[in-house]
Protein backbone atom coordinates (compact mmCIF):
# COMPACT_ATOMS: atom_id res chain seq x y z
CA UNK A 1 0.00 0.00 0.00
CA UNK A 2 2.78 2.31 0.98
CA UNK A 3 4.80 1.55 -1.86
CA UNK A 4 1.75 2.16 -4.35
CA UNK A 5 1.60 5.90 -2.87
CA UNK A 6 4.95 6.78 -3.15
CA UNK A 7 4.92 5.31 -6.75
CA UNK A 8 1.93 7.42 -7.78
CA UNK A 9 3.45 10.13 -6.06
CA UNK A 10 6.78 10.31 -7.84
CA UNK A 11 4.49 9.81 -10.92
CA UNK A 12 2.50 12.94 -10.06
CA UNK A 13 5.62 14.60 -9.37
CA UNK A 14 6.89 13.57 -12.88
CA UNK A 15 4.05 14.36 -14.63
CA UNK A 16 4.13 18.15 -13.40
CA UNK A 17 7.80 19.02 -13.80
CA UNK A 18 7.68 17.56 -17.51
CA UNK A 19 5.86 20.72 -18.94
CA UNK A 20 8.34 22.83 -17.76
CA UNK A 21 11.25 21.19 -19.95
CA UNK A 22 10.65 24.15 -22.53
CA UNK A 23 13.36 23.45 -25.08
CA UNK A 24 14.98 26.31 -25.74
CA UNK A 25 17.24 25.41 -28.99
CA UNK A 26 14.41 27.02 -31.43
CA UNK A 27 14.01 29.66 -29.64
CA UNK A 28 17.65 30.09 -29.81
CA UNK A 29 17.66 30.01 -33.09
CA UNK A 30 15.09 32.40 -34.11
CA UNK A 31 17.07 35.31 -31.98
CA UNK A 32 20.37 33.90 -33.84
CA UNK A 33 18.84 34.48 -36.92
CA UNK A 34 17.33 38.73 -35.58
CA UNK A 35 20.89 39.01 -34.54
CA UNK A 36 22.61 37.97 -37.73
CA UNK A 37 19.76 39.79 -39.52
CA UNK A 38 20.39 43.44 -37.28
CA UNK A 39 24.23 42.71 -37.23
CA UNK A 40 23.50 42.90 -41.55
CA UNK A 41 21.34 45.80 -41.55
CA UNK A 42 23.79 47.96 -39.61
CA UNK A 43 26.87 47.15 -41.26
CA UNK A 44 24.78 48.55 -44.64
CA UNK A 45 23.71 51.68 -43.36
CA UNK A 46 26.69 53.61 -42.52
CA UNK A 47 25.15 56.72 -41.44
CA UNK A 48 22.67 56.92 -38.10
CA UNK A 49 20.29 59.32 -37.28
CA UNK A 50 19.40 59.32 -33.86
CA UNK A 51 18.81 63.24 -33.43
CA UNK A 52 15.11 63.78 -32.88
CA UNK A 53 14.73 66.97 -34.55
CA UNK A 54 16.47 65.51 -37.60
CA UNK A 55 13.35 64.53 -40.34
CA UNK A 56 14.81 63.71 -43.99
CA UNK A 57 13.14 63.83 -47.03
CA UNK A 58 12.13 61.17 -49.33
CA UNK A 59 13.74 60.49 -52.49
CA UNK A 60 13.45 58.26 -55.10
CA UNK A 61 17.38 57.76 -55.36
CA UNK A 62 18.44 53.94 -55.07
CA UNK A 63 22.35 55.04 -54.42
CA UNK A 64 23.39 53.70 -50.66
CA UNK A 65 25.08 55.66 -48.38
CA UNK A 66 29.13 55.36 -47.18
CA UNK A 67 31.16 55.98 -44.81
CA UNK A 68 32.54 59.28 -44.74
CA UNK A 69 32.55 63.02 -43.12
CA UNK A 70 28.56 63.95 -41.56
CA UNK A 71 27.85 67.51 -41.35
CA UNK A 72 24.35 67.76 -40.05
CA UNK A 73 21.60 70.20 -39.55
CA UNK A 74 19.38 69.48 -36.78
CA UNK A 75 15.45 70.55 -37.13
CA UNK A 76 13.95 73.22 -34.86
CA UNK A 77 11.26 70.82 -33.54
CA UNK A 78 11.84 67.89 -31.84
CA UNK A 79 9.30 65.20 -31.19
CA UNK A 80 8.64 63.65 -28.02
CA UNK A 81 6.11 61.06 -26.95
CA UNK A 82 4.63 61.79 -23.20
CA UNK A 83 1.55 59.89 -22.01
CA UNK A 84 1.06 58.32 -25.40
CA UNK A 85 1.04 61.94 -27.03
CA UNK A 86 3.00 62.87 -29.92
CA UNK A 87 3.93 66.53 -28.42
CA UNK A 88 6.39 68.54 -30.67
CA UNK A 89 9.44 70.87 -28.63
CA UNK A 90 10.68 73.63 -29.74
CA UNK A 91 15.23 73.91 -29.99
CA UNK A 92 17.94 75.76 -31.79
CA UNK A 93 18.87 74.53 -34.67
CA UNK A 94 22.41 73.27 -34.80
CA UNK A 95 25.63 72.33 -37.07
CA UNK A 96 27.33 69.28 -35.96
CA UNK A 97 29.83 67.35 -37.49
CA UNK A 98 30.06 63.78 -36.95
CA UNK A 99 28.22 64.44 -33.43
CA UNK A 100 30.34 67.58 -32.69
CA UNK A 101 28.15 70.57 -32.01
CA UNK A 102 29.80 72.99 -34.07
CA UNK A 103 27.44 76.15 -34.51
CA UNK A 104 23.99 77.12 -33.37
CA UNK A 105 21.87 79.00 -35.53
CA UNK A 106 18.69 81.20 -34.94
CA UNK A 107 15.41 79.21 -34.58
CA UNK A 108 13.26 81.81 -36.06
CA UNK A 109 15.12 83.02 -39.43
CA UNK A 110 17.92 80.09 -39.50
CA UNK A 111 20.62 82.57 -39.75
CA UNK A 112 24.33 82.18 -38.48
CA UNK A 113 25.40 84.90 -36.45
CA UNK A 114 26.67 87.68 -38.33
CA UNK A 115 30.27 87.39 -36.48
CA UNK A 116 30.81 83.70 -37.14
CA UNK A 117 31.00 83.98 -40.71
CA UNK A 118 33.26 85.37 -43.77
CA UNK A 119 32.75 86.75 -46.70
CA UNK A 120 28.83 86.54 -45.86
CA UNK A 121 28.82 82.88 -46.35
CA UNK A 122 31.75 80.98 -44.88
CA UNK A 123 30.74 79.67 -41.60
CA UNK A 124 34.06 80.04 -39.23
CA UNK A 125 33.61 77.36 -37.10
CA UNK A 126 32.62 74.86 -39.29
CA UNK A 127 35.18 75.60 -41.73
CA UNK A 128 38.11 75.04 -39.16
CA UNK A 129 36.94 71.97 -38.33
CA UNK A 130 36.50 70.23 -42.27
CA UNK A 131 40.17 71.66 -42.72
CA UNK A 132 41.11 69.81 -39.53
CA UNK A 133 39.39 66.23 -40.55
CA UNK A 134 41.02 67.05 -44.11
CA UNK A 135 44.43 67.21 -42.72
CA UNK A 136 43.73 64.42 -40.36
CA UNK A 137 42.42 61.61 -43.16
CA UNK A 138 45.64 62.73 -45.38
CA UNK A 139 47.59 62.01 -42.31
CA UNK A 140 46.27 58.64 -42.35
CA UNK A 141 46.12 58.54 -45.96
CA UNK A 142 49.59 58.86 -45.92
CA UNK A 143 50.88 56.49 -42.65
CA UNK A 144 48.61 53.36 -44.27
CA UNK A 145 48.89 54.00 -47.91
CA UNK A 146 44.83 53.64 -48.36
CA UNK A 147 42.83 56.29 -49.68
CA UNK A 148 43.66 59.84 -50.09
CA UNK A 149 41.57 62.71 -49.08
CA UNK A 150 38.37 62.43 -51.15
CA UNK A 151 36.58 65.36 -50.76
CA UNK A 152 33.47 63.73 -50.12
CA UNK A 153 30.63 65.02 -47.55
CA UNK A 154 27.37 63.45 -46.67
CA UNK A 155 24.87 66.19 -45.59
CA UNK A 156 22.47 65.23 -43.13
CA UNK A 157 20.23 67.85 -43.12
CA UNK A 158 16.54 68.52 -41.44
CA UNK A 159 13.59 68.85 -44.65
CA UNK A 160 12.37 71.71 -43.45
CA UNK A 161 16.09 73.56 -43.77
CA UNK A 162 16.12 76.46 -45.48
CA UNK A 163 18.30 77.16 -48.49
CA UNK A 164 19.45 79.78 -46.91
CA UNK A 165 21.50 77.71 -44.24
CA UNK A 166 21.71 74.91 -46.55
CA UNK A 167 23.98 77.46 -49.04
CA UNK A 168 26.23 78.59 -46.23
CA UNK A 169 26.83 75.09 -45.07
CA UNK A 170 27.45 73.61 -48.55
CA UNK A 171 29.75 76.99 -49.66
CA UNK A 172 31.82 76.24 -46.49
CA UNK A 173 32.34 72.83 -47.49
CA UNK A 174 33.46 73.57 -50.65
CA UNK A 175 35.87 76.40 -49.10
CA UNK A 176 37.41 73.49 -46.93
CA UNK A 177 37.71 70.82 -50.10
CA UNK A 178 34.66 69.09 -49.59
CA UNK A 179 33.12 69.25 -52.76
CA UNK A 180 31.44 66.40 -53.64
CA UNK A 181 27.93 66.41 -51.81
CA UNK A 182 25.75 63.71 -50.82
CA UNK A 183 22.45 64.50 -49.37
CA UNK A 184 21.35 61.96 -47.09
CA UNK A 185 17.59 60.81 -47.84
CA UNK A 186 15.03 58.30 -47.04
CA UNK A 187 14.49 56.01 -50.09
CA UNK A 188 11.09 55.59 -51.35
CA UNK A 189 9.85 52.25 -51.46
CA UNK A 190 9.37 50.80 -54.84
CA UNK B 1 21.60 3.31 -7.21
CA UNK B 2 25.08 4.13 -7.89
CA UNK B 3 24.66 3.49 -11.46
CA UNK B 4 21.23 5.64 -11.65
CA UNK B 5 23.07 8.30 -10.50
CA UNK B 6 26.15 8.10 -12.45
CA UNK B 7 23.54 7.74 -15.38
CA UNK B 8 21.75 10.85 -14.24
CA UNK B 9 24.88 13.15 -13.74
CA UNK B 10 26.07 12.31 -17.25
CA UNK B 11 22.53 13.07 -18.58
CA UNK B 12 22.84 16.68 -16.90
CA UNK B 13 25.99 17.08 -18.38
CA UNK B 14 25.11 16.74 -21.56
CA UNK B 15 22.46 19.54 -21.85
CA UNK B 16 24.07 22.68 -22.94
CA UNK B 17 23.23 25.40 -20.54
CA UNK B 18 22.09 28.20 -23.70
CA UNK B 19 20.12 30.15 -21.26
CA UNK B 20 22.70 32.92 -20.40
CA UNK B 21 24.23 33.01 -23.81
CA UNK B 22 20.33 33.46 -25.15
CA UNK B 23 20.15 36.57 -22.68
CA UNK B 24 23.45 37.99 -24.20
CA UNK B 25 22.24 37.08 -27.87
CA UNK B 26 18.73 39.10 -27.05
CA UNK B 27 20.86 41.83 -25.26
CA UNK B 28 22.54 42.17 -28.75
CA UNK B 29 19.57 42.39 -30.53
CA UNK B 30 18.07 45.00 -28.48
CA UNK B 31 21.05 47.17 -28.45
CA UNK B 32 21.61 46.89 -32.12
CA UNK B 33 17.93 47.74 -32.94
CA UNK B 34 18.26 50.96 -30.51
CA UNK B 35 21.49 52.08 -32.46
CA UNK B 36 20.18 51.71 -36.04
CA UNK B 37 17.06 53.40 -37.03
CA UNK B 38 15.18 51.20 -39.31
CA UNK B 39 14.83 53.54 -42.67
CA UNK B 40 16.35 53.20 -45.73
CA UNK B 41 18.36 55.62 -45.56
CA UNK B 42 20.07 56.67 -49.21
CA UNK B 43 22.08 59.79 -50.81
CA UNK B 44 22.02 61.70 -53.47
CA UNK B 45 25.42 62.65 -55.31
CA UNK B 46 25.76 66.30 -56.26
CA UNK B 47 28.82 68.74 -56.88
CA UNK B 48 29.70 71.94 -57.16
CA UNK B 49 29.63 72.88 -60.29
CA UNK B 50 32.89 72.65 -62.15
CA UNK B 51 34.18 74.29 -65.40
CA UNK B 52 33.49 71.60 -67.61
CA UNK B 53 29.83 71.25 -65.98
CA UNK B 54 27.11 72.84 -68.23
CA UNK B 55 28.74 74.07 -70.75
CA UNK B 56 31.84 71.39 -71.86
CA UNK B 57 34.80 73.57 -72.03
CA UNK B 58 37.46 70.64 -71.95
CA UNK B 59 35.69 68.83 -75.22
CA UNK B 60 35.25 72.25 -76.67
CA UNK B 61 31.48 71.22 -77.29
CA UNK B 62 28.73 74.12 -76.62
CA UNK B 63 26.05 72.41 -74.17
CA UNK B 64 22.41 73.65 -73.51
CA UNK B 65 23.90 74.81 -69.59
CA UNK B 66 20.15 73.64 -68.42
CA UNK B 67 19.66 75.26 -65.22
CA UNK B 68 16.35 74.92 -62.88
CA UNK B 69 15.36 78.08 -60.56
CA UNK B 70 13.22 77.74 -57.57
CA UNK B 71 11.42 80.93 -56.84
CA UNK B 72 8.87 81.61 -53.57
CA UNK B 73 6.18 81.19 -56.89
CA UNK B 74 7.67 78.37 -58.84
CA UNK B 75 9.90 76.95 -61.51
CA UNK B 76 11.94 78.74 -63.83
CA UNK B 77 14.05 76.76 -66.48
CA UNK B 78 16.90 78.26 -68.43
CA UNK B 79 19.06 77.34 -71.31
CA UNK B 80 21.85 78.75 -72.88
CA UNK B 81 21.45 81.36 -70.55
CA UNK B 82 17.66 82.37 -71.48
CA UNK B 83 14.86 81.83 -69.64
CA UNK B 84 12.42 79.18 -71.30
CA UNK B 85 9.56 81.58 -69.75
CA UNK B 86 11.04 85.09 -71.85
CA UNK B 87 10.64 86.99 -68.51
CA UNK B 88 11.14 86.39 -64.75
CA UNK B 89 7.72 84.92 -64.06
CA UNK B 90 7.85 81.36 -63.31
CA UNK B 91 7.94 79.09 -65.93
CA UNK B 92 5.91 76.43 -63.44
CA UNK B 93 4.15 78.67 -61.26
CA UNK B 94 2.90 76.77 -57.63
CA UNK B 95 -0.27 74.67 -57.73
CA UNK B 96 -2.73 74.06 -54.76
CA UNK B 97 -2.34 71.43 -52.91
CA UNK B 98 -5.35 71.06 -50.64
CA UNK B 99 -4.74 74.15 -48.11
CA UNK B 100 -1.52 75.26 -49.54
CA UNK B 101 0.75 76.01 -52.54
CA UNK B 102 2.78 73.24 -53.80
CA UNK B 103 5.27 73.39 -56.34
CA UNK B 104 4.54 71.43 -60.16
CA UNK B 105 7.21 68.72 -60.03
CA UNK B 106 4.96 66.52 -62.43
CA UNK B 107 5.42 69.41 -64.63
CA UNK B 108 9.06 69.95 -64.93
CA UNK B 109 9.21 66.37 -65.16
CA UNK B 110 7.26 66.92 -68.84
CA UNK B 111 9.46 70.14 -69.45
CA UNK B 112 12.44 68.24 -68.88
CA UNK B 113 11.17 64.86 -71.02
CA UNK B 114 10.69 67.65 -73.89
CA UNK B 115 14.26 69.03 -73.26
CA UNK B 116 16.08 65.44 -73.10
CA UNK B 117 14.37 64.91 -76.56
CA UNK B 118 16.36 68.56 -77.66
CA UNK B 119 19.72 67.40 -76.12
CA UNK B 120 19.76 63.60 -75.71
CA UNK B 121 23.38 63.70 -75.13
CA UNK B 122 23.02 65.97 -72.28
CA UNK B 123 23.62 64.57 -68.39
CA UNK B 124 24.72 67.93 -66.60
CA UNK B 125 21.75 70.15 -64.61
CA UNK B 126 22.66 72.96 -62.19
CA UNK B 127 20.10 73.63 -59.86
CA UNK B 128 19.81 77.29 -57.97
CA UNK B 129 17.23 78.55 -55.06
CA UNK B 130 15.57 81.19 -53.37
CA UNK B 131 16.73 81.12 -50.11
CA UNK B 132 13.93 80.37 -48.42
CA UNK B 133 12.83 77.04 -50.10
CA UNK B 134 13.54 74.03 -47.72
CA UNK B 135 15.38 71.18 -48.25
CA UNK B 136 12.80 68.55 -49.23
CA UNK B 137 11.47 70.81 -52.17
CA UNK B 138 15.12 71.25 -53.37
CA UNK B 139 15.26 67.08 -53.45
CA UNK B 140 12.16 66.81 -55.16
CA UNK B 141 13.49 68.79 -57.62
CA UNK B 142 16.80 66.63 -58.05
CA UNK B 143 14.29 63.83 -58.40
CA UNK B 144 12.21 65.35 -61.10
CA UNK B 145 15.77 66.24 -62.76
CA UNK B 146 16.79 62.55 -62.61
CA UNK B 147 13.51 60.52 -64.22
CA UNK B 148 11.08 60.78 -65.53
CA UNK B 149 7.41 60.06 -65.35
CA UNK B 150 8.52 56.73 -67.38
CA UNK B 151 11.37 56.05 -65.45
CA UNK B 152 13.24 57.48 -68.01
CA UNK B 153 17.15 59.50 -67.61
CA UNK B 154 16.94 62.84 -67.82
CA UNK B 155 19.38 64.69 -66.59
CA UNK B 156 21.56 62.60 -63.98
CA UNK B 157 24.37 64.80 -63.19
CA UNK B 158 23.03 67.47 -60.87
CA UNK B 159 24.63 69.83 -59.82
CA UNK B 160 24.05 72.15 -57.03
CA UNK B 161 24.98 75.85 -57.13
CA UNK B 162 25.89 77.12 -54.00
CA UNK B 163 24.58 80.06 -54.48
CA UNK B 164 21.13 81.68 -53.97
CA UNK B 165 18.75 83.99 -56.24
CA UNK B 166 18.69 87.33 -54.95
Amino acid sequence: MRSTNRFRMRKSIHSESAPQQVSLTSLMDVITNILVYTIKIFAVSTITIQDPSVFLPVSSSRENPEDTVVVMITGKVRKEVEDNKEIFVEEMPTIMVDDKVIQKVDSKTYRVPANAKQRGYIITSLKQELLHIRKEQETTAKLTDGEGFNGRVVIVADKNTPYRLLADVLVTCGEAGFGHFKFAIVKREA
Amino acid sequence: MRRVRARRQSEELGEPEILPMMNIFFMLVMVLMGMSAFLPLGVISTHAPRLASGNSVATGKQGPGLKVMLLKTGINISVKGALLAGDSSPLLPKISFGDRLVYDFEGLKEKLTELKKQYPTETNIMIMSDPDVIYEDIVHTMDASRESVNGEILFPDVAFIPGVIQ
